[in-house]
C-alpha cells in the first residue's frame, strides 16, 4: 500500500505539491492525472525517493520513504517519463545492472527478461547498445528492466509516450496481470480514455493541489473521465 | 545578424554559464571558492611575472616576456582545444535542434567555436590579465595605447589555436568515425598528439636559458615562428599600426576560413560519427548476477571507457607518470639534469639527487597524482541519469564509494607497476619501497575524494555534452586548482626535505601518515556531507 500523507514540496517559494493526501491500495491500477506542470512528476519522484519533500510523509507498505529509503525502494520499480538509461551500455547489461541493484536471483531475472523481451519483441536486440535504439525501444528496455526484478509496486510517469500500439496493448495486459497478483500499478498519464478503461482508481491534481481522488466509478459517474477532467480544469 | 545574436544568446545561457551550478538551486556562496582560487592564481602569476619583468628590465627587455606569455597562452589554448573540440563540435545535445532550424551550417559551427572561444577567453584572462597589469610599471610608452594593445591581444589570442585545434578535432573525428571502435581511435590519436607536445616541452629548460641570455633576439624568434604572439612584445616596444592591422587580419581570416572549412565537411563527418556500429554480433544474451557494489563499479568503468574526453582529460596524469618512469629508467641522467636545471635554487647535483631517489619518485607521484582528477566530473556525468541511481534501493554511501573504487582501479595499478619498475631499476630500500607503495594508494585517494566532494559542491547535471562537464565546469576548474595547490605544497616540502638532507624514510613515513589522515578526514566529510548533498541533487 502507498500512503501519501499531507505531502508538500516547494521549489524556493513556488509550491509544486500542496498538502496532498491519498492512498493506493494493493491490487489497484491507479491513474494520476493533471495538466502539464500540475505537480505529477514531482510527486512521483517524491514517492520513489528521488526528491525530498518539505512536509508530510509517504509510506510504502507502512515504511516511511524518508526513514527507510532503501527498504521502500526495494519494493518499487520506477519508469521515468523520458527513458533515462546509460546509453553506452548494452540493453542486457543495463537490465542486469538494475537487477543487481535489487539483488534479484538469477532464476527470477532469467525468467522475467525472457518473458518481457519476448512480449516487447526485443529478444534479438538486447545485445545492442542503447544508443542505437529509437525512443520507443529505449522505453521498452526501461520497462523490461523495471519488470525484470518482479516489483511489488510499479510506478510509471507517462509510460505510453513514444510506444507503438502493440506495445501499449501489451503493457495494459501486463498491468492487468500484475494487479491480479495483488501488486500495485501507479502511473501518470494524459491519455484519459486508456486510464478510464484500465484503472480502478484515479487522482486528479491541479496546480499542486489534489482536487479529486477515489474509485473510477465515483469520480466519473455517468460522464467520461475526459469530461470530468475538463470541468475540473475550467473551475 | 539578429538571428545570430539570438542564437548565441540562447546557446550561451543554456550551457556556457561558468558559475551555473544547478538550474534549480543557485546561491552566491557557490561562486566564492572559484573566485578566491582565481584571485589566488592571478596573484601568484602576477607576482612571478613582476619578478621576471624586473629581471629583464635591467637590459630594457621586459617587453619580450609579454610575447613569451602570449606564446604560452596560445600553446595552452591549443592543448585545451585538442582535448575538447571534437566533443564540442560533434557531440552536442542541441545538434538536432540547431540542424533543424533554418540557419546555415556555418552559423552552427560559428556558434560552437564561439562558445569555446568565450570560455577560453575567461580562462586566459586568469593567466594573462595579471601579466598585463604586472607590466604597467615597466611600460615606457603611452599607458592607454598599452592597455588597448593588451586588451586586443587578450581578445584575439585564443582565435588561432582554437581554429587549429578545431581542424585537428575534425580530422580526428573524420578518421575515428571510419573505425568500428571510434572512441579508442580518438583516444589514441589525441594521446599521441599530447605526448608529442610533452616531448617538445621537455626542452623548455634550454629555451628559458636562451631567453635569459638572448632576450631581445628571442622576441624576433617568436615573431618569426609564431607572429601573433611575438607581435605583442613588438607592438608594446615599438608600436606600428600596420603590425596591428596584420595581426587583426590574420586572426579574422583564419577564424572565418576555419568556420567555412569545417561547415563544408561537418554534415558528412557528423552523420558518419553518429552512426552507431556497436551492434554486437553475439546473439547469446548473457545474464549474470553481481553484487550491487561490483555492478556499480562496473557501470562507472563502463562510463569512463566510453567517454573519450573523460579518459583523455583524467588519463593524462597517468600517461605522464608512465612517461616519466620510462625516462627515469632509460635516461636517468637526462631526467636528473632537467630536474636540477629547473630547480637551480636547490643547489643539488645529480649525484646528490640520486641519494634521494625515493623522494624524487614521491615528487613525480605527487605531481602526476594531483594532476589526475578523475572524480571531479563523475557526478555531473550522470546528468539526468542521477534519477536512476536515486530511485535504486542502494545506500548513497555505496553509490559514492563505488565511484571512488572505480577510479582507484584505474589509477592504482599504473602507480604500482611504475613503482615496481623503479624498484628493479634503482634497487630501492625495501622499507622506502613499501612506504611508496602505500603512498601510491593513499595519495591518489586524496585526489579522488577531493574531486568527488568538489563535484558534489558544484554539480552540473544539465550539460550539453561530456566535454562541457569534464573541461568547462566550475567543478573541474575548482578541482584542478585545488589539486595544483596541494601539488605545489607537496613538491615544495619534498624539495625542502631534500635540501635539508632529512632522512628519506622519515620523510616518506611522515607523508604516508599525513596522507592517511587527510584521506580519513575527507572520507568522513564524504560520508556525512557528501551523502546529504547527493540526496538533495535534482535533475
Amino acid at each position: 500500500m502507498i500512503e501519501i500523507k499531507n505531502v508538500t514540496k516547494k521549489y524556493g517559494k513556488k509550491i509544486a505539491v500542496d498538502n496532498v493526501s491519498f492512498t493506493v491500495e494493493d491490487g489497484d491500477i491507479f491513474a494520476f492525472i493533471g495538466h502539464n506542470g500540475a505537480g505529477k512528476t514531482t510527486l512521483i519522484k517524491s514517492i520513489v525517493g528521488i526528491h525530498d519533500f518539505d512536509e508530510g510523509d509517504i509510506l510504502i507498505d507502512g515504511m516511511s520513504i524518508k526513514e527507510n529509503p532503501v527498504e521502500c525502494k526495494k519494493l518499487m520499480a520506477y519508469v521515468p517519463d523520458n527513458p533515462e538509461t546509460y546509453e553506452h551500455m548494452k540493453a542486457i547489461d543495463y537490465i542486469n545492472f538494475i537487477c543487481d541493484m535489487y539483488e534479484t536471483p538469477l532464476d527470477v531475472r532469467e525468467k522475467n527478461i525472457k518473458k518481457y523481451s519476448k512480449i516487447f519483441e526485443m529478444e534479438d536486440k538486447l545485445n545492442d547498445t542503447i544508443d542505437s535504439y529509437s525512443h520507443g525501444m529505449k522505453q521498452k528496455a526501461v520497462l523490461i528492466s523495471a519488470l525484470a526484478h518482479d516489483p511489488k509496486i510499479l510506478i510509471m510517469d507517462e509510460p505510453f509516450v513514444g510506444l507503438d500500439p502493440k506495445a501499449v496493448f501489451d503493457i495494459k495486459e501486463i498491468l492487468n496481470e500484475m494487479v491480479k497478483d495483488g501488486k500495485i500499478v501507479f502511473y501518470s498519464t494524459h491519455i484519459l480514455d486508456v486510464a478510464e478503461k484500465l484503472c480502478s482508481r484515479v487522482a486528479i491534481i491541479k496546480s499542486g493541489k489534489l482536487v479529486k481522488s477515489g474509485s473510477m466509478k465515483e469520480i466519473k459517474g455517468d460522464k467520461s473521465l475526459e469530461k470530468v477532467f475538463m470541468e475540473l480544469e475550467e473551475k | 545578424m539578429k538571428k545570430l545574436v539570438s542564437l548565441i544568446k540562447a546557446c550561451m545561457t543554456s550551457d556556457m554559464n561558468l558559475f551555473k551550478v544547478s538550474s534549480k538551486k543557485r546561491g552566491k556562496g557557490n561562486i566564492v571558492l572559484p573566485i578566491i582560487l582565481a584571485i589566488y592564481l592571478m596573484g601568484y602569476i602576477g607576482g612571478i611575472s613582476f619578478i621576471l619583468f624586473k629581471e629583464l628590465d635591467v637590459d630594457g627587455n621586459a617587453y619580450v616576456l609579454l610575447s613569451v606569455f602570449a606564446f604560452i597562452i596560445t600553446l595552452l589554448t591549443f592543448i585545451e582545444g585538442i582535448y575538447k573540440t571534437s566533443s564540442l563540435i560533434f557531440n552536442a545535445k542541441d545538434d538536432d535542434l540547431l540542424l533543424s532550424l533554418p540557419i546555415k551550417r556555418s552559423t552552427v559551427i560559428f556558434i560552437r567555436l564561439f562558445k569555446f572561444y568565450v570560455f577560453e577567453l575567461l580562462y586566459n584572462s586568469v593567466f594573462l590579465l595579471p601579466v598585463i597589469i604586472a607590466y604597467i610599471p615597466f611600460n615606457n610608452g603611452s599607458l592607454i595605447l598599452y592597455i588597448v594593445i593588451s586588451l586586443l591581444m587578450l581578445l584575439l589570442l585564443p582565435i588561432i589555436p582554437i581554429a587549429l585545434s578545431s581542424i585537428i578535432g575534425v580530422i580526428t573525428t573524420a578518421i575515428s568515425s571510419r573505425f568500428k571502435y571510434k572512441n579508442l581511435v580518438e583516444i589514441v590519436f589525441t594521446f599521441i598528439l599530447l605526448i608529442c607536445i610533452f616531448m617538445a616541452s621537455m626542452s623548455s629548460s634550454k629555451v628559458m636559458e636562451y631567453l635569459l641570455n638572448n632576450a631581445s633576439r628571442f622576441n624576433d624568434l617568436i615573431l618569426k615562428y609564431y607572429y601573433p604572439a611575438g607581435v605583442f612584445g613588438k607592438l608594446v616596444n615599438n608600436f606600428n599600426i600596420i603590425d596591428l592591422f596584420i595581426f587583426i587580419g590574420i586572426n579574422l581570416v583564419i577564424y572565418l576560413l576555419t568556420v567555412l572549412l569545417i561547415s563544408k565537411v561537418y554534415f558528412k563527418i557528423n552523420t558518419r560519427a553518429k552512426s552507431v556500429s556497436k551492434k554486437s554480433s553475439s546473439k547469446n544474451t548473457v545474464i549474470k548476477v553481481r553484487s550491487p557494489r561490483s555492478s556499480l563499479i562496473r557501470k562507472e568503468l563502463n562510463t569512463f571507457f566510453n567517454t573519450p574526453v573523460f579518459i583523455i582529460n583524467s588519463g593524462f596524469g597517468l600517461i605522464l607518470f608512465i612517461l616519466l618512469v620510462v625516462v627515469m629508467i632509460f635516461k636517468p641522467d637526462l631526467f636528473l639534469l632537467v630536474l636540477t636545471k629547473n630547480n637551480p635554487n636547490t643547489g643539488l647535483t645529480s649525484d646528490e639527487m640520486m641519494k634521494h631517489i625515493s623522494l624524487i619518485i614521491l615528487l613525480i607521484m605527487s605531481f602526476t597524482s594531483f594532476m589526475t582528477s578523475i572524480t571531479n566530473s563523475v557526478i555531473s556525468l550522470e546528468g539526468r541519469n542521477i534519477n536512476i541511481l536515486k530511485s535504486l534501493p542502494i545506500k548513497t554511501k555505496t553509490i559514492l564509494m563505488s565511484k571512488i573504487y572505480a577510479c582507484m582501479i584505474i589509477t592504482t595499478p599504473v602507480f604500482i607497476l611504475g613503482l615496481l619498475a623503479l624498484l628493479i631499476k634503482f634497487k630501492l630500500n625495501i622499507i622506502e619501497f613499501i612506504l611508496l607503495l602505500i603512498i601510491a594508494i593513499v595519495m591518489p585517494l586524496i585526489s579522488h575524494l577531493i574531486g568527488i566532494l568538489v563535484n558534489l559542491r558544484y554539480p552540473k547535471l544539465d550539460a550539453e555534452n561530456s566535454a562541457e562537464v569534464v573541461k568547462q565546469s566550475t567543478s573541474s576548474m575548482v578541482a584542478v586548482f585545488t589539486g595544483m595547490g596541494i601539488m605545489f605544497f607537496a613538491v615544495f616540502l619534498i624539495i625542502v626535505f631534500m635540501i635539508l638532507g632529512t632522512n628519506t624514510k622519515i620523510v616518506l613515513l611522515g607523508f604516508t601518515l599525513v596522507f592517511i589522515l587527510v584521506d580519513l578526514v575527507l572520507y568522513l566529510i564524504l560520508n556525512k556531507w557528501g551523502t546529504k548533498k547527493f540526496n538533495s541533487l535534482e535533475a
